[in-house]
């Protein structure tokens, strides 16, 4: 096991962006010349109120979006064919028509799979897809189910385990939780969370939430008007079980968090 | 609310009492006129009564089954020609905007020209012949199909795109793997207008092509000629049977629609 997670370190890639802007038309910059790294194989939150450039940040680390200018660089570098880079957008994107199981085996089907070249057998896919979904605690009677007849919570855990069947060294993760109840959205961070300790991937996930940036985060970026507004490190120890998440130390980040929002007149 | 209540099943088919408000309009209907032709004592000319076109459909009903069968197989003709034809139009114009600006014009222009004006043309071209009639329905029935397919190929979600892109999918696989499986919904849709068109189509095709005094002998045909003999209680048999043709293509296509949807039909 310490030699997988080892080999999971090492395989992580630092996002580091280098006087990034993007601009939409005349507008005002949607990302302003933002310079930061997104440290290899640690987890963090972008937050911000809306219209603050996180999305737009988040997007341009998938190359989803173009820079308008400066640039963002990968290191060690990463091909974007082998499904290294992987994104969870804000609703859970699967295609209606395929099964639950069918839609985490087409990262693999479109022929980008799995870092292990030797996994492109059909069944193989299914097997990494069917082990994902276990991962997530989706019921195996779900599994051939399509999107229509699951719930919004099990539709995201599909969408999360389509994400991670690649076992990308990236993850980029776009609110995913929004539309979630709490109880769900503390179970599902808490899966993510347990997937992260055993890849140890470098994650970059976009939260209107306070408590949940503070439960998964080693850092939290606070952006404003397109630029980086204030920077918190999260010491917190892990894994952050209920009793760091009830403990005061919590609670202090919780307030260091909401404060610097407010105190930058950044509402979210 | 538990993840598995908020599933849900869609798309059942209408049950046998849903059909009953029309049945009971039908019946209302076929009172009236009685009525009307026992109250103003119309010459059987001008309206026949439901029981004096009963009993010529019944007299005629081997002409009328054989002009069913020729239509109906002309309809289905042009109906599938119009699908191959409209769906590899589509395609072409889903794939280049240059494309789809030269030929969308004449796309409209199907549409626009009347099929009464164009079916003469058609006959003097290609003749008092099964194959004009064939023809002119595939004319008549291509643009719902073009449009519907053209706009299925083009209208994805954009995070749909975002994640074929993501994962670095070819021109072909984003083709085959999402655009068509889109698609397939909206053609279903434009089978449903296009098979009613194909009756119409094929109907119209045949009062010219009867004319002719070729072997041929459509609903279409048998119409003009008893029109022609001042028979209006066959005629109007003949054009209660060709609704009947419309209908049953009609429900076909329902069905088929169900049978191929039923599986992923959601409310996206």
């Amino acid at each position: 096991m310490p030699d997988r997670v080892a080999e999971h370190q090492r395989l992580a890639s630092s996002l580091c962006c280098r006087e990034l802007s993007v601009q939409f038309g005349d507008a005002s910059p949607a990302i302003d010349s933002i310079t930061w790294e997104f440290a290899a194989g640690k987890v963090t939150s972008l937050v911000g109120k809306s219209g603050c450039g996180k999305t737009t940040l988040l997007r341009s680390l998938a190359r989803l979006q173009m820079p308008t200018s400066g640039h963002i660089e990968v290191t060690p570098p990463i091909s974007t064919q082998c499904g290294e880079i992987a994104f969870v957008f804000q609703q859970p994107t699967l295609l209606p028509w395929r099964t639950a199981i069918e839609n985490v085996m087409l990262p693999i089907q479109l022929g980008l799979g799995h870092r292990d070249s030797s996994v492109s057998a059909d069944s193989s896919a299914k097997h990494l897809a069917a082990r994902g979904l276990a991962s997530m605690e989706l019921d195996e009677t779900a599994w051939h189910r399509y999107p229509h007849e699951l719930s919004g919570g099990m539709k995201m855990r599909v969408s999360l385990a389509r994400a991670l069947v690649t076992e990308p060294s990236i993850l980029l993760l776009d609110e995913p939780f929004a539309a979630l109840d709490d109880m769900l959205r503390l179970t599902l961070s808490e899966l993510l969370m347990r997937r992260w300790e055993h890849q140890q991937c470098t994650m970059v996930m976009v939260t209107h939430h306070i408590a949940e940036a503070a439960m998964l985060s080693h850092q939290i970026v606070l952006m404003q008007r397109g630029r980086i507004a204030n920077v918190i490190d999260n010491q917190l120890p892990r894994p952050r079980d209920e009793a760091v998440r009830t403990s005061n130390a919590f609670g202090e980040l919780y307030r260091e968090i909401s404060q610097s929002l407010r105190g930058d007149g950044v509402a979210i | 609310m538990s993840e598995r209540n908020g599933a849900r099943q869609q798309g059942e088919l209408a049950s046998g009492l849903d059909a009953l408000p029309v049945i009971v309009f039908t019946i209302g209907m076929i009172l009236v006129w009685q009525a009307i032709v026992m109250i103003f004592d119309l010459p059987s000319i001008l309206l026949p009564s439901p029981g004096q076109v009963l009993e010529s459909a019944i007299k005629e009903s081997p002409a009328l089954a054989r002009g069913a069968m020729v239509t109906g197989t002309a309809a289905i003709c042009g109906f599938l020609a119009s699908i191959i034809v409209g769906t590899i139009i589509a395609a072409m114009m889903s794939q280049s905007r240059i494309l789809r600006l030269a030929l969308f014009p004449y796309v409209i222009l199907l549409q626009t020209v009347p099929i009464v004006a164009i079916a003469p043309l058609l006959v003097i071209w290609s003749g008092y012949e099964f194959r004009t009639v064939v023809l002119v329905t595939l004319i008549i029935s291509l643009f719902p199909i073009v449009n519907s397919v053209a706009e299925g190929l083009l209208a994805i979600p954009q995070e749909r795109i975002d994640l074929f892109r993501l994962y670095g999918a070819t021109r072909m696989q984003t083709l085959w793997r999402l655009r068509v499986p889109t698609a397939i919904r909206y053609l279903m849709l434009g089978c449903k207008t296009s098979c009613g068109l194909a009756v119409i189509g094929a109907i119209v095709a045949e009062f010219f092509v009867g004319n002719g005094g070729a072997n041929y002998e459509g609903l279409g045909t048998l119409m003009t000629g008893w029109q022609a003999l001042g028979r209006t209680a066959p005629l109007i048999a003949a054009l209660l049977v060709s609704t009947l043709l419309g209908i049953s293509m009609f429900l076909a296509v329902q069905w088929i629609s169900y049978k191929v949807l039923r599986r992923w039909m959601s409310n996206e």
